[in-house]
C-alpha cells in the first residue's frame, strides 16, 4: 500500500529530523507530526483489516500524542519561557550520523526476526525499533529535561508502532492503558521540568548530579 | 468482586483525602481506608489459601497463591506504614517542610500507590500487567518529588526516566510474546492472559520467546533494582518520605518482582531450558556483588538501606533461578521476610532522621540512649537484615543457599555466602557508630518523634522476631503452592 509507505518515509524523516534541530518549540512540532503520521497509520491499517479497535486507538492516537501532549509541553515551555535552545553531549552532525546507524542496525536485527503477523512487520518493523533507538539515543545524550521526556515519548511512538505492525495493536484495554500511562508520564514531565526550572533557574540537568554513590 | 473492591477502596480514599480540609477528619478517612484495604486483601488471600486460585467470570481478575504471597506483603506493609505517616506527616508538617497542600497530595497518591500494587498482584492480563507497574511509577513518582527540593526532584527525575525507558523495553517483550502466542491461538483479547499463557501444554516459538523474555527482564529488572539498572533505587529511596521508601522497598520491588517472576514462568514452560535460571543468577549475583562496596562507602544511611535492598533483590534473583522446589520456597519467604524487616528499618530510619535533622550517618550517635525504642529495633532489624539468627532472614538466606549447593551450584552459593558475610560486616561497622557512638559536640535532647511513629514498629517487629522460630502452617502451606506455580505447575 502506497500511502503507508509515503507516511512512514515521512516518519523515519521526521524520528531523525529531532536529531538535527536546535531549537525546543521545533522539537515538540516534529513530534506533534509524527504522531499524527502514526494516528494516520493506525488509520490506513485499520481500514485494512476492518479492526474497529485500531480506529478508536487512531483517534486517541490523534487526540492525545498529536494535540493533547505537544499542548502539554508547549504550554510548559511557554510557563518557564520560550526560545531554550537544546543541548546535547553529541554534535549536530554526529548524532544524524549515527541516528542512520541506529535505522540500519533496526534493518540488521529485524531481518532474521520470525514474525509471521501479516506482510506489514517486514516493512515497518525495522523503522519502529529504529525509532525505539533513537528515542533512547535522545535520551541519553540531551541535557535538557523536556528534550530527554521527549526522547521518552519517541520511544513509546516506536513501541507503538511495533505493536500496530506486528500484532494489528495489543487487547483493546491493554492499549487503553498503555496510552493512559504515557499520558500521566507527560504530565508529569511537565509538572517536574517546572520545577526543576524554579529550583535551579535552568532545566539543564547538569544540575541533576547531587545524588551520587 | 472482593479484587475489585479491593482495588476501589484505596482509590476512593484517595480522593477523598484530597477534599477532607480538616487535618484530623482526613487522618481518620486515611485510617479507615488503609485498615479496610488491608483487612479485605487478607480475607482475599484467606480465600485463596482455603480453596486454591480465584478467577472473576470475566476473566479480568485472577489471583493465586502467588499473587496472595505479594498481597499479603502489601496488606501487611502497607498499614504498618499507614499508622506511621501520620506521625511522620504531622512532624512534617510542624516542622514546616510540607505544606498543607502537599499534605493532601502526599495521602492522595499514597493510596493510589497502594490501589495500583493491588492491581498488579491480582490482574490476569499480562499487558495489564506491564500497564499496572508502570502507573506505579508513575504514582509513586509523585510521591518521591513530594518535598520539591532540588534533590528529590533529581531523583525523581532520575526514577522516571530510567524507570519508563527501562519498562519501555519490557514493552516490546510483552508485544513479540503477543506475537508469538497470536500466531498460536489466534486473535482474540484472551491471549495475554497468565491463565491461558501458564498453560504448559501451550508450545509458543522458542526464539521469539527468548528474545521477548530477555527484554523482560532487562525493563522489570530495572524496576526491581537488579545491578547494572539499579541506579535510580538508592536516589529515590533516600529522597522519598520514610514512609514512602518503606513502601518502595518493602512492596513496590516485590510486585515488580511479580511481573518478573510470572513472565519467566511463561518463558520456562517453553524453553524448558537453562537461560531463564541463567539470567536470574546472574543480574541477581551482580547485584549482590555491586551492593557491598557501596553499603560499606556510603555516608547516608537511608541509602545504606537502599544498597542493602539492592542486595536483598539480588538474593531473591538468584534464589529464583538455582529453583527447585526448596529454592523457589526460599525465594518467596526471602521476599516476605525482606519486607517485614526492610520497610522496619526505613521507619525507623524516618524516626532517627527526623530526630536528628540529618542522613548523615556521622551526625548520628548514641541512638540506644537517645531514643531507646528506635535504637533497639533499629539494631534488631539490622542484625535481622543481614542474616543473623535467630531472626527471620536468617531462615530464609539459609534455605535458599541449602537449596543452592543441593542444585549444584556449589561455587555460584560460595560466592553468594562470602558477599553477603561481606555486607553483614560493613553493615554492622556503620550502625554500631549510629547506636553507640559518642556525642560530637550537639546535643540532642532525649525522646522518641510521637507515640504514632513507635507503635506501629511493632507490627513488623513480631514478623521479624516470630518467623525465625516458627511460622503458622496457613502461611507455609502458601509459600508451598505458590513455589508449585513458580516451578510450573499451573494452576493450584
Amino acid at each position: 500500500m502506497i500511502l503507508l509507505q509515503a507516511l512512514s518515509i515521512v516518519l523515519i524523516l521526521s524520528t531523525l529530523g529531532l536529531l538535527w534541530i536546535k531549537r525546543i518549540i521545533t522539537a515538540i512540532k516534529i513530534l506533534s507530526a509524527q504522531s499524527l503520521i502514526l494516528g494516520l497509520m493506525a488509520f490506513l491499517i485499520a481500514w485494512q483489516t476492518h479492526t474497529v479497535d485500531l480506529y478508536v486507538m487512531a483517534a486517541l492516537t490523534i487526540l492525545m500524542k498529536a494535540i493533547g501532549i505537544p499542548w502539554t509541553l508547549s504550554y510548559t515551555m511557554h510557563k518557564i519561557g520560550v526560545a531554550r535552545e537544546t543541548e546535547k553531549l553529541v554534535g549536530r552532525e554526529i548524532s544524524l550520523l549515527i541516528g542512520g546507524g541506529l535505522l540500519t542496525l533496526g534493518y540488521i536485527v529485524t531481518a532474521r526476526l520470525p514474525i509471521a503477523a501479516g506482510g506489514l512487520s517486514r516493512e515497518y518493523l525495522p523503522i519502529s525499533i529504529a525509532m525505539l533507538m533513537i528515542g533512547l539515543f535522545i535520551m541519553t545524550t540531551h541535557q535538557k529535561a523536556i528534550m530527554q521526556g521527549i526522547g521518552l515519548i519517541v520511544m513509546e511512538n516506536g513501541l507503538f508502532l511495533v505493536a500496530l505492525v506486528t500484532t494489528y495493536g495489543m487487547p483493546f484495554l491493554v492499549d487503553i492503558g498503555v496510552f493512559l500511562d504515557v499520558f500521566v508520564v507527560v504530565i508529569l514531565i511537565s509538572m517536574l521540568t517546572y520545577r526543576i526550572d524554579k529550583t535551579f533557574q535552568s532545566t539543564h540537568t547538569e544540575n541533576l548530579r547531587r545524588l551520587r554513590g | 468482586m472482593i479484587a475489585f473492591l479491593a482495588i476501589i477502596i484505596p482509590t476512593c480514599t484517595g480522593f477523598f483525602a484530597v477534599f477532607i480540609r480538616q487535618t484530623r477528619l482526613r487522618e481518620m478517612c486515611h485510617l479507615t481506608g488503609s485498615v479496610l484495604t488491608s483487612l479485605i486483601i487478607l480475607v482475599l488471600v484467606g480465600e485463596v489459601a482455603k480453596s486454591g486460585s480465584l478467577t472473576s467470570k470475566n476473566q479480568f481478575f485472577h489471583i493465586d497463591a502467588l499473587s496472595a504471597v505479594i498481597l499479603i506483603i502489601i496488606a501487611l506493609v502497607s498499614l504498618t506504614t499507614s499508622l506511621h505517616s501520620i506521625g511522620y506527616i504531622r512532624h512534617e508538617q510542624q516542622e514546616g517542610l510540607l505544606q498543607d497542600r502537599q499534605v493532601k497530595q502526599y495521602y492522595m497518591f499514597y493510596h493510589w500507590f497502594i490501589a495500583t500494587m493491588i492491581f498488579v498482584a491480582v490482574v490476569n492480563n499480562m499487558g495489564l500487567l506491564w500497564v499496572g507497574i508502570e502507573a506505579t511509577t508513575i504514582v509513586s513518582a509523585f510521591l518521591v518529588a513530594i518535598y520539591r527540593k532540588g534533590e528529590a526532584l533529581e531523583a525523581t527525575w532520575k526514577y522516571l526516566m530510567i524507570c519508563s525507558a527501562g519498562i519501555a523495553f519490557a514493552l516490546l517483550g510483552v508485544i513479540i510474546l503477543y506475537a508469538s502466542s497470536m500466531a498460536k491461538l489466534g486473535a482474540n483479547n484472551q491471549v495475554l492472559n497468565w491463565t491461558v499463557l501458564s498453560n504448559s501444554h501451550l508450545l509458543l516459538q522458542p526464539d521469539l520467546v527468548v528474545l521477548s523474555f530477555v527484554f523482560i527482564m532487562v525493563g522489570f529488572g530495572t524496576k526491581v533494582g537488579l545491578a547494572p539498572m539499579h541506579f535510580w533505587l538508592p536516589d529515590a529511596h533516600s529522597q522519598a518520605p520514610s514512609p514512602v521508601s518503606a513502601l518502595l522497598s518493602g512492596v513496590l520491588l516485590n510486585c515488580a518482582m511479580l511481573g518478573l517472576m510470572r513472565f519467566g514462568i511463561v518463558a520456562e514452560n517453553t524453553l524448558h531450558g537453562q537461560i531463564i535460571h541463567h539470567l536470574f543468577i546472574g543480574f541477581g549475583l551482580l547485584s549482590v556483588i555491586v551492593a557491598f562496596p557501596f553499603i560499606l562507602i556510603q555516608q547516608d544511611f537511608k541509602r545504606m538501606l537502599a544498597f542493602s535492598t539492592v542486595e536483598h533483590m539480588g538474593i531473591i534473583a538468584v534464589a529464583l533461578g538455582i529453583g527447585g522446589p526448596l529454592g523457589y520456597a526460599a525465594a518467596l519467604l526471602q521476599m516476605f521476610n525482606h519486607s517485614m524487616s526492610k520497610s522496619m528499618l526505613f521507619l525507623t530510619a524516618g524516626n532517627v532522621n527526623q530526630k536528628y535533622k540529618s542522613k548523615q550517618m556521622p551526625r548520628v550517635f548514641a541512638l540506644l540512649r537517645i531514643m531507646p525504642f528506635t535504637g533497639v529495633v533499629f539494631l534488631i532489624g539490622t542484625l535481622a537484615i543481614t542474616g543473623v539468627p535467630p531472626f527471620n532472614i536468617f531462615t530464609s538466606e539459609f534455605s535458599i543457599f541449602v537449596a543452592g549447593f543441593r542444585q549444584g551450584h556449589a561455587v555460584l552459593t560460595s560466592v553468594l555466602i562470602l558477599f553477603v558475610a561481606f555486607i553483614f560486616a560493613a553493615m554492622m561497622f556503620h550502625v554500631m557508630k549510629m547506636l553507640f557512638g559518642a556525642e560530637a559536640g550537639e546535643r540532642i535532647t532525649p525522646g522518641e518523634v510521637s507515640r504514632w511513629s513507635v507503635v506501629p514498629l511493632v507490627l513488623p517487629l513480631i514478623f521479624v522476631i516470630a518467623f525465625g522460630v516458627y511460622m503458622p502452617t496457613l502461611f507455609t502451606q502458601l509459600v508451598h503452592h505458590a513455589s508449585i506455580i513458580l516451578a510450573g505447575g499451573g494452576h493450584v
